[in-house]
């Protein structure tokens, strides 16, 4: 050894012998260094040349796992439970050892045929790293929960006639006073059943219609959104005159802003006026539309558009969250006490509106209408009589007792006859607007779900080959196994161990893949987190489940290795 | 076997056990030699050894200082058989015996 090498393992020999304890630790350095001699001198002999400093680095290396079994064994008492050849009473220990040593022969198995294992490890890294990307964005686009905290806590509040069974929304005025005195919501907020006007940004570059969410100001510490950037609106901040706030939706932050982190505090100008971004919201918030460019203060909304003091024009929907402890029937006792109250107070308004009815927010979301789609997560909805807001397009629905497409011109024909110069976009039936909706979206989630299990397929036939030819390579030595005693317990362990090896050291490359991948992705769509440990465990743990599926063949010929031919060809 | 029970129930040596036992009873005696002569890895031969000998199969002793240092190297750990290991291997070896002499047996049919 050159002088500089053997100082470096001497070093390395000197730092490992801390694990050892004192009292052993001059003998375990003695027999090492001894150890080194000898590799040295011995290997000088079968080939000439000074050992490279990797190789060196590997002998160093391969006292540790002996210095930890020094350390391991120094508290335990020298006897007959520790004799390898006795069951001893510290089985959980012996275990654990058999576990390891079989982890670490797995490992040198694979290291001696690299090619082999390098091929099934990536194939199987692959078929790791594709799912776990392909189900963080199934997940994100098509599977995920609210994305508030504690959902659970969260209802939509309507009002409700005790006698016809009806619900309905609040008037402005009935909000307010039911927000004033309900006791048992931490917090109450609403937003406007119907779509209106959007604020028109002015200020940077082109003028844009942003579709904006009007919502009260309670909205986001109802929800209690994770904001991105800043906050949401404080209280006072939907009072008039305090009102030119806005908070930006993620998709406009980043397009329109380029993700500015400092955007909080930063004004804008909106219909000619300076309001203040006060935070930013992240695309996970769909409420009270998944389209929202900005959310604004309700008082923003023209009196010219909906009167806001008129108490019988119900248009808010309400929402809730529960105070901690309360549970969902008081809470809707004491909103049906202060309905009943309003009903007496107001009689000419509220006559009727006697009581109140609350469904939790996720139901209320889901069991609404479908408006954007069939696809699409249904939002809240409230039906407006059409002369009201006559600016909409109109959709006309007809039902007919034959095939639809034969009344086509007769439908056309009886609207021409009330307004001549109606312009008519286009006549469909339902179920073609039906499968124009949903095709789109069962095709991608079909494309999506196949390449998954077709990954996951690669994954469990990259594992089954590895395994498999291990097996093969090593079906002798458990044959010898068997003829020295080792049990089918033994060999079925030794199997799996191999198997959940070759599994782990896939999953790690996988993982490391898929959160490279991930990036990449979460660059081009929203929602999709570049690590969700929950999908990262699943897919380990998927992966470990299917290394132990994949093993099952070749263990079972493991188990019937046979003691006769490995000595026969010995 | 007596799996299960209170009793010491004997279980068969493992195949680095066995293998490392036969070598220490052909005449391989220190670490480096056994290494050598069994092809395992020193990760592996050293905790094993540190095993046979808690177990009481196997005992170890230095040698004299001085003919290490005649002979200008490290001093050698030496392992021997102890009556105890020298009994686990053979019941070892006769399990092998014993099947293959059904291999023998096999191959002469």
């Amino acid at each position: 050894m050159s002088r500089g090498q053997t100082w470096l393992a001497r070093l390395l020999l000197a730092g490992i012998s801390r694990l050892v304890p004192r009292g052993a630790r001059a003998t375990w350095l003695e027999e090492w260094h001894a150890e080194l001699w000898h590799w040295h001198n011995g290997r000088l002999g079968v080939s000439p040349g000074r050992p490279t400093a990797a190789a060196l680095l590997l002998r160093v290396l391969g006292s540790l796992p002996h210095a930890l079994w020094v350390r391991r064994n120094a508290r335990r008492p020298s006897s007959a439970n520790n004799d390898p050849g006795h069951r001893s009473r510290s089985v959980g220990t012996e275990a654990l050892q058999s576990w390891i040593e079989d982890f670490r022969r797995s490992a040198r198995s694979l290291c001696k045929s690299p090619g082999f294992a390098l091929a099934a490890i990536f194939t199987l890294a692959l078929g790791i790293g594709a799912n776990a990307s392909m189900f963080t964005v199934i997940d994100a686009v098509l599977i995920r929960a609210l994305p508030f905290p504690e959902p659970e806590e969260l209802f939509v509040l309507y009002v409700a006639n005790s006698e016809s069974g009806d619900d309905t929304a609040f008037s402005k005025p009935n909000f307010v006073d039911t927000a004033d005195r309900v006791e048992n919501l931490d917090s109450i907020a609403a937003f406007p059943a119907m779509r209106f006007s959007g604020l028109v940004l002015t200020g940077d570059g082109e003028p844009e219609e942003l579709e904006t969410a009007y919502v009260t100001g309670g909205f986001f510490a109802t929800l209690d959104v994770p904001m991105l950037a800043g906050r949401g609106f404080g209280p006072g901040e939907d009072e008039p005159g305090a009102n030119k706030v806005v908070v930006l939706s993620e998709r406009l932050w980043r397009q329109r802003y380029g993700a500015d982190p400092g955007i909080a505090g930063r004004e804008v100008a909106l219909e000619g006026e300076a309001f203040t971004v006060v935070g930013v919201a992240p695309a996970a918030l769909e409420l009270p539309s998944s389209d929202a460019d900005i959310w604004a203060p309700l008082s923003l909304i023209s009196t010219d558009s909906i009167p806001h003091q008129n108490r019988w024009l119900r248009w808010l929907i309400a929402i809730g969250r529960l105070r901690d402890g309360v549970t969902i029937d008081v809470a809707r006792d004491e909103l049906s006490a202060i309905t009943a109250g309003l009903e007496q107070q107001y009689p000419e308004d509220n006559e009727g509106w006697n009581a109140a009815a609350v469904m939790p927010l996720k139901e209320a979301i889901v069991g609404d209408e479908r408006h954007g789609g069939f696809a699409r997560e249904p939002e809240p909805a409230l039906y407006v009589a059409n002369a009201q807001l006559s600016r909409w397009r109109l959709v006309l629905m007809v039902r007919t007792a034959g095939d639809p497409r034969y009344l086509a011109n007769a439908v056309v024909g009886a609207i021409h006859e009330v307004v001549p110069e109606q312009p008519i976009q286009r006549v469909s039936p339902m179920t073609e607007v039906l499968a124009e909706t949903v095709s789109r979206p069962r095709f991608t989630t079909l494309l999506l779900g196949s390449f998954a299990a077709l990954a996951l397929t690669l994954a469990a036939i990259a594992i089954y080959g590895v395994i498999s030819y291990t097996v093969s390579r090593r079906i002798h030595e458990m044959g010898v196994r068997v003829a020295l005693g080792a049990g089918r317990a033994d060999i079925l362990r030794m199997v799996i161990v191999q198997g959940v090896t070759t599994a782990l050291v896939g999953a790690g490359i996988g993982a490391a893949a898929a959160v490279a991948l991930n990036r990449f992705l979460a660059a081009m769509l929203y929602e999709v987190s570049v690590i969700d440990p929950a999908i990262y465990l699943s897919a380990v743990a998927g992966s470990l489940a299917i290394a132990a599926l994949a093993c099952a063949i070749p263990a079972r010929r493991a188990t019937r290795a046979d003691p006769v031919r490995a000595l026969q060809s010995e | 076997m007596n799996r299960g029970t209170g009793k010491r129930a004997t279980r068969p040596l493992g195949i680095t056990s066995a293998a490392i036992l036969l070598a220490i009873q052909r005449g391989t005696s220190y670490g480096f030699d056994i290494i050598e002569r069994t092809g395992l890895p020193s990760g592996t031969v050293y905790p094993t050894l540190g095993r046979l000998m808690r177990a009481g199969y196997l005992a170890a002793e230095w040698e004299d200082r001085q003919i290490a240092d005649r002979e200008r190297r490290p001093r050698r750990r030496y392992y021997d058989l102890t009556p105890e290991g020298e009994a686990a291997l053979q019941r070892a070896l006769q399990r092998v015996a014993l099947v293959s002499v059904l291999a023998d047996a096999e191959d002469a049919r």
